[in-house]
């Protein structure tokens, strides 16, 4: 081979790594695709906990809304946003009730189930309890039990603490009772899962229920009970001798993106998520991925 | 001493009227301004007290607010109704009460059930009492009033309670008019406050003001500590148990407040005083000063005098009405000047001989009786010397006229010469001249004979000849007896004498006298 051969093809090796370098840090630049998701508090922990990992593995920005949602603002936002889901503006809602066959079908929607999470029963620190058995808990919610005596516990009258949100929904608080009718009526009923964590709070004599996700904070006067000695963890869950759970989903509408189907996956089986579900006491409704 | 009617005096007057009124109005105003002052006072202290009523609306207003706030707030009622339903520990209570309403400016806060209890405010039993004795545990109303109790005057709003048409209670807000309150008030009105129950100070405002004191108003006016003060009332409702709440103004604040008044009102009226001497010493340099150079320069020129005038800068319309009238006067000056030289020139032509310069016969006739009543006067002699050039027809029929008046021309010089300065020499006509001279007609006969040795001894000549000149004297002295106008007898007397020189061969002096002593 003649050297001038050798230099064009020299030349032309450079230039093709040129132009690869060029397209490779071009990409690498590129904005990468927003998805809003908003929906529920508890599963907004939970995404909002593993955010940098789906963002840096899938390529994509999420935006979340879902922080202290109040009532008639959460699951049902979720809804709303995932049905807003339009090509170039991607979206998903969050929820913690699980859907109705009948709404799925009217409203179009797909349900990516994530998790189960255990329902706390939550009493009131001062409250020398530290177990209430299954019946008796659902007795105090019926208003059959109106005091804690009756349980073993001070010579005090109960006070409920109830958030009743989604209540055309099967699940959630449902697993307490199953319908708002049948909860007592004397309670103090509040808009936000933080009220019921501020109302037991308050009173020595409360009693409410919040889901496991939920950060309790230092000043908060609040404990979570055993029910008929079982403690709310996913073990538990999985084998059915905790009672009290709601459903973690993630819900979408239409058509979804690669990146978007691909964050879902590894919000469901991912091993960040399986970490988060971990803290949280979080039975995962789908294998983890090999 | 400024004439009246004058621009000056006018502008004076005015002036002085001017600073009259301003004094008028300082001294007018110096002695009603105490009057004024108390009585604005009066109305200004009313005005304050209906300000401070009005502040005590204002607050009941947003006290009764903040009463409602509580009532409409869910969470809140929602805990007072498992409270009493459930007679659950007051603590909630108050937990949920500091978080949401802890905040607010509110001095004390009673919350009690239908039944009497208190769920807030357990410490505040007074005013439980107060709220039961009133019966507003079940009343269905907002209600405001006042209350005097264990903290001093409080101002209480209440409001029913109920959760789910569910009637719980009243909440009871107060603030109380306590010694902080009536500071901020006494910053705001500028006045002071006192508290009075039974006609003794409960709470004062002023600064050595002792609670006991005596306050008995009369007049709308109250003695305290040595020092007066307008009083009004503040209405605060009609409870007569309830303490009075009076708005004070010191006199004495009030007398610092007038003297201030007035030695601004003295500063005012000064500085006007001042103002108007300025503009009028401005006016008076500005106007009456040029005006007045203007009516002297009148003045000369209505006199016949046109003086120099000189112009200066017309910026305004007096500098230019000057500087025109100045151009006027020295135009008036030259067309005078002009009058003069052509009037000159004129009786200069009317007594002087064109061709020699000597007076004519007329000027002789005009200036003789001053001449001769000098010569009287002094105790002098004058003498008259009629000159003939004799044969001078014969030359200007010989040589022409021409030369006859250089001939004429050469007699003259030689005239001239030979007369003294004092002499006066006249043409009367032709070749005969005459010379009057002061002395004795033996000084005349001196005189004319040097002329005619002088004339005889130096002959015309213009380069191509020589012409002989020569003349004949006739001499008369003047006499006391002529009279003053004895000039046509000298005349005569004179005339006689050349006739008898002419006909004595020429050339020759021939005096009067001589004359008739030989006749």
């Amino acid at each position: 081979m003649s050297n001038h051969r050798l230099r064009c093809l020299s030349c032309l090796a450079g230039a093709w790594f040129v132009l690869g370098w060029t397209v490779a840090v071009a990409a690498e630049q590129a904005p990468a695709p927003t998805i809003t998701g908003a929906g529920e508090h508890f599963t907004w922990v939970l995404l909002d906990q593993i955010r940098p990992q789906l963002e840096r593995d899938h390529r994509l920005q999420l935006s979340l809304f879902g922080k202290d949602s109040m009532l008639g603002h959460g699951c049902n936002v979720g809804i709303k946003k995932a049905r807003e889901n339009r090509a170039g503006n991607e979206t998903f809602g969050f929820i913690c009730c699980p859907l109705a066959k009948e709404e799925v079908e009217a409203s179009g929607l797909t349900v990516h189930p994530i998790a189960l999470e255990p329902l706390l029963i939550i009493v009131n620190k001062s409250n020398p309890l530290q177990d209430i058995p299954i019946e008796k808990v659902r007795a105090i919610f019926r208003g059959e039990i109106r005091n804690w005596k009756e349980v073993g516990g001070e010579d005090r009258p109960i006070v409920i603490v109830l958030r009743p949100h989604c209540p055309q929904r099967p699940g959630h608080w449902k697993t307490i009772v199953p319908t708002v009718e049948q909860f007592r009526k004397d309670r103090i009923e509040v808009k936000a899962e933080a009220e019921v964590v501020q109302g037991v709070s308050d009173f020595a004599e409360g009693i409410g229920n919040i889901g496991s996700t939920w950060v309790f904070e230092p000043s908060q006067n609040v404990k979570a009970v055993t029910v008929s000695g079982v403690a709310p963890t996913a073990e538990n869950l999985r084998s059915k001798r905790y009672p009290f759970y709601q459903e973690q989903s993630i819900v979408t509408h239409g058509e979804i993106s690669a990146p978007l189907a691909n964050m879902i996956r590894e919000v469901q089986s991912g091993k960040d998520f399986r970490s988060v579900a971990k803290k949280y006491e979080l039975l995962p409704l789908t294998p983890a991925l090999p | 001493m400024i004439a009246p009617r004058t621009y000056r005096f006018r502008l004076v007057f005015y002036i002085g009227v001017l600073l009259l009124f301003l004094v008028a109005a300082l001294v007018l105003s110096y002695h009603s301004s105490n009057t004024l002052v108390v009585k604005e006072a009066e109305n200004n202290a009313a005005r304050l007290a209906q300000q401070i009523e009005g502040q005590l609306r204002i607050e009941a207003r947003d006290l009764s607010e903040r009463a409602r706030m509580m009532r409409d707030n869910t969470g809140f009622t929602g805990y007072l109704y498992i409270a009493i339903s459930l007679g659950t520990d007051p603590g909630a209570m108050a937990e949920i009460y500091q978080r949401q309403f802890g905040w607010l400016q509110i001095d004390r806060t009673v919350i009690l059930s239908r039944t009497g209890k208190t769920l807030i405010g357990a410490q505040h039993a007074d005013l439980g009492t107060v709220l039961i004795k009133r019966g507003l545990v079940k009343d269905a109303e907002d209600r405001q009033f006042y209350h005097d109790g264990q903290h001093g005057l409080e101002m209480v709003a209440t409001s029913p309670i109920s959760y789910r048409s569910q009637s719980l209670g009243v909440i009871a807000v107060t603030r109380t008019l306590d010694a902080a309150w009536m500071n901020v008030v006494r910053h705001m009105s500028g006045g002071q406050l006192f508290l009075v129950k039974d006609g003794r100070i409960v709470l004062s405002t002023i600064a050595d003001g002792r609670g006991g004191q005596s306050f008995m108003p009369s007049s709308d006016r109250v003695e305290i500590n040595g020092e007066t003060y307008l009083v009004r009332r503040v209405a605060i409702g009609d409870d007569p148990h309830l303490p009075q709440l009076w708005f004070a103004l010191s006199q004495q604040e009030l007398t610092v407040h007038l003297q201030g008044q007035r030695n601004r009102l003295l500063a005012l009226v000064i500085a006007g005083c001042l103002g108007g001497l300025i503009v009028g010493f401005m006016m008076l340099r500005n106007f009456s000063v040029p005006l007045g150079r203007l009516v002297k320069l009148a003045e000369e020129v209505g006199a016949g005098r046109l003086p120099e005038f000189p112009g200066g800068p017309s910026h305004d319309e007096i500098g230019y009405l000057t500087n025109r009238f100045s151009e006027m006067v020295t135009s008036l000056r030259e067309q005078q000047d002009e009058v003069k030289r052509v009037q000159s020139q004129l009786e200069h032509e009317a007594t002087t001989d064109s061709l020699t310069g000597f007076y004519n016969r007329r000027y002789l006739y005009n200036i003789f009786p001053k001449l001769w009543s000098e010569a009287m006067r002094s105790k002098k002699n004058l003498t008259l010397i009629i000159v003939d050039i004799d044969h001078f027809k014969m030359v200007n029929d010989r040589f022409g006229h021409p030369v006859g008046d250089r001939v004429l021309l050469h007699f003259a010089r030689v005239l001239r010469d030979n007369c003294r300065v004092s002499d006066f020499i006249y043409r009367l006509g032709g070749e005969e001249f005459l010379v009057l001279t002061n002395g004795d007609s033996e000084g005349g006969m001196h005189v004319a004979e040097k002329i005619r040795t002088a004339l005889e001894c130096d002959a015309y000549s213009d380069g191509e000849r020589d012409i002989p000149v020569t003349a004949s004297f006739g001499v008369a002295q003047a006499s006391t007896a002529d009279g003053v106008d004895g000039l046509s007898k000298m005349l005569q007397r004179a005339d006689k004498a050349l006739y008898t020189a002419k006909k004595s061969g020429r050339n020759r002096v021939v005096l009067w006298y001589q004359q008739r002593e030989s006749a």
